[in-house]
């Protein structure tokens, strides 16, 4: 569970680098809280992402483009897959693999698993005009 | 930024992940949300540099 403490140098951080209609916190007083993250790419395409903060930042928040994204060959992207950086999705939404257990510490702030997720949408969107895997981008933690 | 601008700035992103040495920096932009590349001898007019973040990498295994 997020502490004030925590939550005040979080927004804190977001504040300072993004502008503030960009990103909205939701349920903070409950057991299930989110920020929201409008992300604009490049090309122009708008996307929200959904982090989920229920155990963060002890564990590895869930990121989620709040619809189902497809691959360049029009399949969903609902599964965990090595090479194109996705989880199982849930409530149809595409599950972003940003961060793994071995590089994951509770210091990570979400302003950096916000840059991390909107790379990924960059290369996503890189993917479906190359036809290259998001992992041929996006190198693999160690 | 144009095509040809927006895959070279993928290829870059690939050789920063790959620990390739770039002449260029990855910077994030808040004010029009884009990503764009600064050669290293310059400071960004505006955003700032994330190189650091692609060469981390991403996650390759599932986590709960």
């Amino acid at each position: 569970m997020m502490t004030d403490d925590r939550y005040q140098l979080e927004l804190g951080v977001l504040s300072r680098k993004l502008s503030p209609n960009l990103y909205r916190f939701f349920d903070l007083d409950t057991d299930e809280p989110y920020v929201v993250f409008g992300a604009r790419t490049n090309r122009g395409n708008v996307y929200t992402l959904r982090i989920e903060l229920d155990d963060f930042p002890e564990s590895i928040p869930k990121v989620f483009v709040t619809r189902m994204l497809k691959d360049k060959r029009g399949h969903d992207l609902d599964s965990c897959s090595a090479t194109m950086h996705t989880l199982t999705s849930e409530n149809g939404r595409t599950r972003i693999c940003h961060f793994g257990f071995d590089s994951w510490h509770p210091e990570v702030s979400i302003y950096k698993v916000f840059i991390k997720s909107r790379l990924w949408l960059e290369m996503y969107e890189q993917h479906l005009r190359t036809g290259k895997d998001i992992d041929y981008y996006l190198n693999h933690q160690d | 930024m144009n095509e040809r601008e927006l895959n070279n700035l993928s290829e870059n992103v690939r050789k920063q992940g790959l620990g390739e040495n770039t002449m260029t920096d990855l910077v994030y932009d808040p004010v029009t949300g884009e990503f764009k590349q600064v050669n290293k001898t310059e400071s960004p007019a505006q955003g700032e540099v994330v190189t650091r973040m692609t060469e981390e990498g991403f996650a390759l295994q599932e986590v709960a």
